[in-house]
């Protein structure tokens, strides 16, 4: 296959993925004019050490949007995993492994839990996420009431620093091209997104659903984890508020890059664009002072607009 | 002398996307007459009927009501016209009342703008007086009995004093003794100078209650017949194009005791009882019975879908246990479902990733899809079913009813499976792709697959079918072969008589 052919495929055939990456090459090219900082390299080094949590929260959901559910757990789950970070990290080499290990651990078993509870229980993931929330946020504040702790600051270089290339966009780079396998080219993937598409059509097709989901949920919550513990080497201590937002973020996120709330439907690679329009508008509030409320209240918008723009194209079929 | 014409359609056409439904349709229909509407399934009939009833607007062609050219744009405008229609999936809601269905949305105010419930009984009174129904009004309609719940159905339509009623299947699911009943309202409501259209799948029907027969094929217009002038088989010609025996392939030539699928004393509680029935080698089974006596379930049941309480399956002569639709594949048992878009498909994926979801576990290595064998064994597929497709990409949703249809054929057998189960297998599907499909089902059959087909069409089940199971009340009450085998036995073991 040469190159000509092969990337009028993915113009005509994705249209979808090619509209969302327009839109975030435009949103760059306005944000340069609006700002001469924001073209700086060091700007852009910034916006990628940003983005890793993101992408990786907006992975986690996209997993469970995929599948036909609803993950509200993602941001208190952030929290979590940053608290158990900032209390039993340790200073010596490698101190660190035990907090990161409790940390993934942790997230993977609520994450399995809100598996289990959604699969038997016959219960809609956007309830029973909700709730699992509110014993996670709970759980962090219990376990790191006000903020503080500590990163080691050897942790904190070792996933920040730079190996020639900055390592943040080595893990970028990384985390995409292994979601992409997971998802495109695996068993579990196809079922994914079989299962989200029409759940009775995957079961009849000898598809275990059940299992389906219960997987997808327990990988949320090691995504989210993961999230947490690269976001707590950025800020070097702990806040038990600090997912607060992360949910709605993680779904505005996903949705921007064009994953149907609907299930079975959209592109790994979308989430990636989507967490870029988002950091880049609200980098650009940032850097022309725009005061942190609006920001809020751009979010919402934001995720209502992506929403309508799905709902839309859906109903033009 | 021609009698007038209370609704007239002349050159009528619609399409859906690139299917056409209807293509130049004439029908008229004269005042006072019960005039049925008769095709196979995807001939164009309920279109029609939507048509008429303002569902749907033509695309092109005139419609006349008395003579007078008339355009719906919504089944409001139809029903301010004096048309009513009865669907066939009734639209009555079971947590309410007889009565509040009946009004719904027209309920009768008082002066301070509440529902004034005396008017309301002395109108429904008045209803029920004039036509001779009778339902307690206060009866939840979720208790009733399916033809209780037509009855209301058919009350809510004569509220609004129709001069036309439209009946879309009203018999599909009722029994002989509720056909009956409804025939006696259909008089009743000709006497009160009504005129009635009528669809109907069951030939025998369209000769007691009809006056004439408008026959469409492929969504045009074949023929108008007096129902006196004509009979069942001029009416199948009319329906199919041709007679039978050039519509189906050859049944099988010679008996084989060698039993390919077999099952015994299957019970599901209150559903199934004790159904026993074998399918030799190169025979086409079929099952026949009125909706809701137990064919879904039995489908289901083998297809691992619902659990049996008691019974065995066995496959080639060995026993073999299905608790999950996994189980029932791997026991080499394949299901095309009856209604591919929520069933069977993943309309969003392509037809590569619909065909091979059922195999992936035969085309992975550690968890990680081999593409070019996923790709060799769609492309292997779509060419021996003629999935008619540029590339194997094609999203699902894309495709035709009938192509569809071979996918989800094809989904099935991706697995080799020893026995194939059809609930429906050609609704709604053109007619080429039914003439694949009947080949198709042959040519397994005579490979030695199991074919087992529910179909509620008779004509393709007696077309097909070497031997026909009927199911009543969930029990077999006919097995019906050779010379047996026509559509009266079928209607008569149907409805819990013996064969005649």
């Amino acid at each position: 296959m040469t190159f000509g052919p092969a990337l009028s495929r993915i113009f005509f055939r994705r249209t979808q993925l090619v509209m969302v990456f327009a839109f975030l090459l435009l949103l760059i090219v306005v944000s340069g004019f609006l700002n001469r900082r924001f073209l700086s390299i060091e700007n852009f080094s910034n916006l990628v050490a940003t983005s890793v949590p993101y992408i990786l929260t907006a992975f986690a959901q996209t997993i469970i949007l995929l599948v036909g559910g609803i993950d509200l757990s993602v941001g208190s789950l952030v929290s979590l995993a940053n608290v158990l970070c900032a209390r039993s990290m340790l200073s010596t080499p490698l101190g660190f492994l035990p907090g990161l290990g409790l940390a993934l651990v942790v997230g993977s078993a609520f994450g399995y839990a809100n598996g289990i509870v959604v699969t038997r229980g016959r219960l809609q993931p956007i309830i029973v996420t909700l709730a699992s929330s509110s014993i996670i946020a709970g759980l962090a504040l219990a376990i790191l009431p006000e903020p503080g702790g500590k990163i080691p600051v050897g942790f904190a270089r070792l996933v920040n620093g730079s190996a020639g290339v900055p390592v943040p966009l080595i893990a970028l780079i990384a985390f995409t091209v292994l979601m992409w396998i997971v998802l495109n080219r695996t068993k579990y993937g196809r079922t994914v997104y079989a299962t989200g598409g029409s759940e009775t059509s995957a079961y009849s097709s000898g598809i275990a659903v059940d299992r389906v989901k219960v997987i997808s949920f327990t990988l949320a919550g090691l995504l989210s984890a993961l999230a947490g513990i690269y976001i707590s080497s950025q800020i070097y201590s702990g806040d038990p508020l600090l997912g607060t937002n992360m949910s709605l973020v993680s779904i505005t996120t996903a949705v921007l890059g064009g994953i149907s709330l609907g299930g079975g439907k959209g592109n790994i690679i979308g989430s990636v664009a989507g967490v870029f329009i988002f950091i880049i508008i609200n980098n650009v509030l940032n850097l022309t002072g725009v005061p942190s409320f609006y920001q809020f209240i751009l979010q919402g918008c934001l995720l209502i607009f992506a929403l309508t723009i799905g709902s839309l194209r859906l109903r033009r079929r | 002398m021609e009698l007038p014409s209370i609704i007239e359609m002349r050159g009528i056409s619609k399409s859906f996307g690139a299917v056409k439904a209807l293509e130049d349709v004439n029908f008229s229909c004269r005042k006072g007459e019960v005039h049925v509407l008769v095709g196979e399934n995807g001939a164009g009939k309920s279109t029609m009927l939507k048509i008429i009833s303002g569902i749907y607007p033509a695309d092109s062609g005139t419609m006349l009501m008395r003579g007078k050219p008339v355009r719906f744009r919504n089944p409001q405008e139809a029903q301010r016209a004096g048309i009513g229609m009865v669907y066939q999936e009734l639209t009555v809601l079971p947590e309410m009342t007889v009565s509040q269905n009946i009004f719904l949305q027209q309920e009768p105010l008082n002066r301070l703008g509440l529902i004034d419930r005396g008017t309301m009984r002395r109108d429904l009174d008045d209803l029920m007086r004039k036509y001779q129904i009778n339902v307690d009004p206060e009866d939840l309609v979720g208790d009733l009995s399916l033809d209780r719940k037509q009855l209301v159905e058919i009350l809510k339509v004569l509220f609004k004093n129709p001069e036309l009623l439209i009946f879309d299947e009203p018999t599909s699911s009722l029994n002989a003794e509720e056909v009956e009943k409804l025939h006696g309202i259909i008089r009743m409501l000709l006497q009160a100078g009504k005129t009635v259209i009528y669809i109907s799948h069951r030939l025998t029907e369209v000769f007691t209650i009809g006056h004439r027969a408008t026959v469409l094929k492929d969504g045009r217009y074949v023929a108008t017949c007096d129902i006196s002038q004509t009979s069942p088989d001029e009416l199948v010609k009319l329906m199919i194009g041709r007679p039978l025996k050039n519509v189906f392939p050859p049944k099988r030539s010679a008996r084989s005791t060698e039993r390919i699928f077999e099952v015994s004393n299957l019970s599901i509680e209150s559903k199934l009882h004790d159904i026993t029935f074998c399918a030799f080698r190169g025979e086409v089974v079929g099952i026949a019975g009125l909706q809701g006596h137990g064919q879904t379930e039995l489908l289901n049941c083998v297809a691992g879908l619902i659990a049996s309480d008691k019974g065995k399956i066995s496959i080639n002569s060995r026993e073999v246990k299905i608790h999950s639709p996994k189980s029932a594949i791997r026991a080499g048992i394949a299901f095309i479902p009856e209604d591919r878009k929520t069933q069977g498909l993943l309309l969003n994926l392509s037809i590569r990733q619909n065909i091979s979801i059922v195999s992936l576990f035969l085309l992975q290595f550690m968890g990680f899809i081999k593409m070019k064998k996923e790709r060799d064994l769609v492309r292997e597929m779509v060419r021996s079913l003629s999935i008619k497709t540029a590339r194997i990409e094609q999203p699902a949703r894309e495709l035709s009813g009938g192509n569809q249809q071979k996918v989800v054929l094809g989904k099935g057998l991706t697995s080799s499976p020893k026995v194939l189960l059809f609930n429906e297998p050609t609704r709604g599907i053109d007619v080429e792709a039914k003439h694949d499909f009947y080949q198709l089902m042959r040519k397994y059959a005579e490979n030695g697959v199991g074919v087992i087909i529910y179909s509620s069409d008779l004509i393709e089940l007696i077309g097909m079918s070497d031997k026909v199971i009927v199911l009543y009340e969930g029990r077999i009450t006919g097995v019906l072969e050779g010379p047996d085998l026509n559509e009266e036995n079928i209607m008569r073991c149907a409805v819990g008589l013996n064969k005649g």
